[in-house]
């Protein structure tokens, strides 16, 4: 009986693990990957295991960046400390990230006058 | 540059090689102004107020400076700074600055210049970059442009590219004046998108235009912090991070590949991927 039980339960899982998996294999970064690399300068038609290798390196980096975030600041939180933890390491990234952000809230506000404006018209 | 040669040498000549010009960079001009249309936005009736109110100011006394050498090449660099003397004696004189605001290419998704419009921009494009006639002065179009390295990845969530409406939409012109630099820097990026070829636009579209679906990161991010919500700004962050991260590893990519003569001209293989990743973090990563 036990038994039964667990392979009932390790059959659920495997159908979770099995919906999931196709998921990560390809992640939606894929399409943007390929538009992206083109951007920077490889081919149109980058191939496909470079992408794949570019896709894990980019989401092994996100992993890492929520990770140490959530470790920086308050517990189970991760708010923009993780910007300021980058001052240190690049001072690049960290202007354009402030400069996209100093952008957004712009384009929020303009956003809002327009759709003010829109009942109007 | 002799300007009473240029002055005098407006008529025909010059006016026959702009003609024929015009119509084999026409795709290429047409490209250069969707995409500046893209990047930049404006309205149909600020258009018309332009084109009526230079009309009007025609400069009559001064010899107008023609910054194109008097080859019929016009596939020539226009002089920047012969440009910027111009536009400031120009300047100078006119009153009537329009403003138009553009942002970045966040408006760009969710609003589109209509062909009208870009046809009227494509004019003023060709007489700013290539020979102006003598009865009507540059139109000059003062945008405020962004900081232009800038590579936003939020995408209003309710706006697909398909639904796209053909809105002209202005948000409040900002300051009338833009500061010197900021106005030659404009310059300068036009006339470097007016000089690229089609593929070379191609990419530059494809390098400001892409970046990850903010979807996906906010999903990835869940995942990653075992179902935290986090904030938009975060998931703008993270995406733009991840962007340069990209850019960093393939321009270290290209440089390494182009090393070997021989692989020069494949794609990016995985081997010089994994080769630049090293090398990037290396350079300080955590």
């Amino acid at each position: 009986m036990d038994d039964d039980e667990d392979l009932f339960a390790s059959d659920v899982e495997d159908d979770k693990e099995k919906t999931v998996n196709p998921e990560d294999k390809k992640h939606a970064l894929r399409r943007d990957l390929r538009t992206m690399v083109y951007g920077f300068g490889d081919d149109k038609e980058p191939y496909d295991k470079t992408l794949d290798v570019l896709e894990a390196i980019v989401l092994n980096y996100i992993k890492e960046l929520c990770q140490l975030a959530m470790k920086v600041g308050k517990p189970d939180r991760m708010a923009l400390e993780d910007i300021h933890y980058l001052i240190r390491r690049d001072q690049k990234k960290f202007s354009r990230v402030k400069d996209l952000l100093s952008m957004s809230e712009e384009l929020k506000k303009a956003r809002k006058q327009f759709d003010e404006v829109k009942p109007i018209l | 540059m002799n300007t009473s040669d240029l002055f005098g040498g407006v008529s025909s000549d010059e006016d026959d090689s702009f003609v024929l010009n015009p119509t084999e960079k026409g795709t290429e001009k047409e490209s250069t102004n969707t995409l500046m249309a893209d990047l930049e936005m404006s309205d149909d009736s600020d258009t018309d107020d332009v084109l009526s109110v230079k009309k009007s100011e025609s400069p009559v006394g001064k010899p107008v400076k023609f910054f194109l050498s008097s080859d019929d090449d016009s596939q020539d660099m226009p002089d920047i700074d012969e440009i910027i003397k111009y536009h400031k004696e120009v300047s100078s004189g006119k009153q009537v600055i329009i403003g138009v605001m553009i942002l970045i290419k966040l408006f760009n998704w969710k609003f589109q210049i209509s062909p009208a419009n870009s046809v009227k921009r494509e004019e003023l494009e060709e007489k700013k970059v290539k020979l102006e006639d003598v009865q009507e002065p540059p139109k000059k179009k003062i945008r405020v442009e962004e900081e232009s390295e800038i590579k936003p990845i939020v995408q209003p969530p309710q706006h697909d590219k398909s639904s796209e409406n053909l809105i002209h939409a202005r948000p409040e012109p900002s300051q009338n004046s833009m500061s010197e630099e900021d106005q030659i820097a404009q310059m300068k990026h036009q006339i470097l998108l007016g000089n690229m070829s089609t593929q070379q636009l191609e990419q530059y579209t494809a390098y400001r235009r892409s970046r990850f679906q903010k979807s996906t990161i906010r999903k990835l991010v869940k995942e990653f912090t075992g179902g935290m919500n986090v904030n938009d700004n975060v998931v703008i962050t993270i995406g733009a991070l991840a962007k340069m991260l990209v850019g960093d590893i393939v321009e270290e990519a290209l440089d390494i590949r182009d090393l070997k003569e021989d692989e020069a001209d494949q794609p990016l293989k995985p081997h010089h991927i994994r080769s630049a990743y090293m090398k990037v973090a290396r350079q300080g990563q955590f």
